[in-house]
């Protein structure tokens, strides 16, 4: 499913949540919506989602109006921390099979199967699970969809690391399978790195930057070797961070190594190799005047 | 398939409604049964309940309708219109079940009050027999569907505008009138107490203020839901 969001504004009473912001996704693609806390990230999906009105500009799904329009509404599908997909007092299964009734394209097998992978249990109610297992029942939810553009918006909250895990590879074999419009909103960005095929980086409710995620894990480098020839290496380059062990160190540098740099890299027995996602996110969103 | 919210409501509030009104039914022959120990029963206590509790719960469930379940519809990717109209729509079944558990539970009344030996005493305006069961079912269905009409758009209220919300209890008290000169003793409210207005219309004029404060209240709470946004709960 495509999306494309033009001149987009979302205020909250005083608060501007999402500041004039346009891109466009691809159908069938995994997508990373990164931003700190704060930064818009909910406030966006909610629109894309048709939870809330946009307060100006224009979000299109296949090229469609989102807000109140069953065409679209009826092939989204966001899982968002914080709302529930059924009533705290439903036990899960209920809460299923409310979900079935309501979602044309839902899959109870494949929701079954995923219930059993989490292990979820049938009879409990939606309020009396712990907030990891509550998470757990949100990506149950969001998979068993089928919508052509589903959402999870800091999904893995409360899970744990094994329960994690499996929601990635459950989401992975899925997408490889049924392959949809997938977005992630995260801060264990490390964690979800390898899944992610472009990345939207937004702060202050602007977009930062939109770029395929082997693009942006372009934009630095981690350089390791002697103290003094990685000292004299960064000397006038944007140093991210740099740690020390005796008398090895590791620098990482944002922005693209010209061919004198690769040169000497090889010429002092520099490693030059990638930079985390997670470090080049904290740089690109670093506010004004605080620089690492 | 078509109407899946009406067909979703049907199938989990329609049952629970009928189970309620039984329960209470029971409840109330046992508290009956209770007095009649220390003295002697004249007046029917379904006629008494059914129009002093009944309301109110009809009135709970019109907050469910406009408020929970909305939101969930709408996470499963059903719009507010598509939602409100068959929530709308739905409240015609709903009431219409529950009127008759009502008009059911003075005929099931009046065979125990007669193996008693009990007079059904009721203090309606436009039914003085238990088994006029066509009168009683109207009547009811009118009340219930002006208190579930005026749940939903109270809730709606205070979902929408918050502490501006209690304009719409406002609005609801005066919506409710039409129920007052419908059903005898369910003009008490907090605040208000005593409404009685029955015997001031005929049932057709009742039921037609009833229907009419019942499409308005759903059209206002229309006014309130088309553009309501999901909210999260606050973080745990």
């Amino acid at each position: 499913m495509k999306v494309d969001v033009q001149n987009l504004v979302v205020r909250h009473g005083d608060v501007t949540a999402v500041d004039d912001l346009s891109f466009s996704l691809a159908e069938n693609k995994v997508y990373g919506l990164l931003g700190r806390n704060g930064a818009g990230k909910s406030s966006l999906m909610s629109v894309l989602a048709a939870f809330r009105r946009p307060t100006s500009g224009t979000v299109l799904v296949d090229g469609e109006p989102v807000f109140e329009n069953r065409r679209a509404t009826s092939r989204i599908c966001l899982v968002q921390h914080g709302v529930d997909p059924a009533d705290k007092g439903d036990r899960l299964k209920d809460a299923l099979s409310l979900a079935a009734a309501l979602r044309e394209n839902w899959d109870a097998e494949y929701a079954e199967r995923l219930m059993e992978l989490f292990g979820l249990p049938h009879g409990t109610k939606l309020g009396q699970l712990s907030l990891g297992q509550r998470s757990a029942f949100g990506v149950v939810v969001g998979l068993a969809s089928r919508a052509p553009l589903t959402m999870f918006d800091e999904s893995h909250i409360g899970m744990d690391t094994p329960t994690r895990y499996a929601f990635y590879d459950a989401l992975l074999s899925d997408f490889m399978t049924s392959p949809r419009t997938v977005v992630l909103s995260t801060h264990l960005i490390e964690e979800l790195a390898s899944l992610l095929e472009e990345v939207v980086i937004i702060d202050s409710g602007r977009l930062v930057l939109h770029e395929e995620t082997e693009a942006v894990r372009s934009r630095g480098t981690s350089v390791t070797g002697p103290i003094g020839a990685v000292d004299r290496f960064v000397e006038g380059l944007t140093v991210l961070n740099q740690k020390q062990l005796g008398p090895t160190k590791s620098a990482m540098v944002y922005g693209a190594l010209d061919q004198a740099h690769h040169a000497t890299a090889r010429t002092e027995g520099l490693d030059l190799g990638p930079v985390p996602l997670q470090d080049l996110f904290v740089h690109l969103t670093e506010p004004a005047g605080e620089p690492r | 398939m078509k109407w899946p919210v009406a067909r979703l409501l049907s199938s989990t509030l329609l049952p629970f409604t009928a189970l309620v009104f039984a329960a209470g039914w029971v409840a109330v022959l046992l508290l009956v049964l209770g007095v009649s120990l220390v003295k002697d029963i004249g007046v029917s206590g379904w006629d008494m309940a059914s129009a002093q509790v009944a309301r109110w719960f009809m009135f709970g469930l019109g907050l469910h309708l406009a408020r929970k379940l909305l939101q969930v519809a709408v996470v499963h990717g059903r719009t507010r219109r598509e939602y409100v109209a068959q929530a709308s729509a739905f409240t015609v079944a709903l009431t219409a079940v529950a009127a008759a558990c009502v008009a059911l539970g003075y005929v099931l009344e009046s065979l125990v009050y007669r193996a008693a030996g009990w007079r059904q005493g009721l203090e309606q305006p436009h039914f003085d027999s238990a088994t006029d069961v066509p009168a009683v079912f109207l009547a009811h269905w009118g009340v219930f569907g002006v208190w579930t009409a005026v749940g939903m758009l109270v809730v709606s209220g205070f979902d929408r505008l918050q502490t501006g919300g209690v304009l719409t209890l406002l609005l609801g008290v005066a919506l409710i009138l039409p129920a007052v000169v419908t059903v005898g003793r369910s003009g008490s409210l907090p605040f208000f107490r005593d409404l009685d207005l029955t015997a001031t219309a005929s049932l057709p004029l009742a039921l037609a203020l009833c229907a009419g404060s019942w499409a308005l209240g759903l059209l206002l709470t229309w006014g309130l839901l088309r553009d309501v946004p999901v909210k999260a709960r606050a973080a745990v």
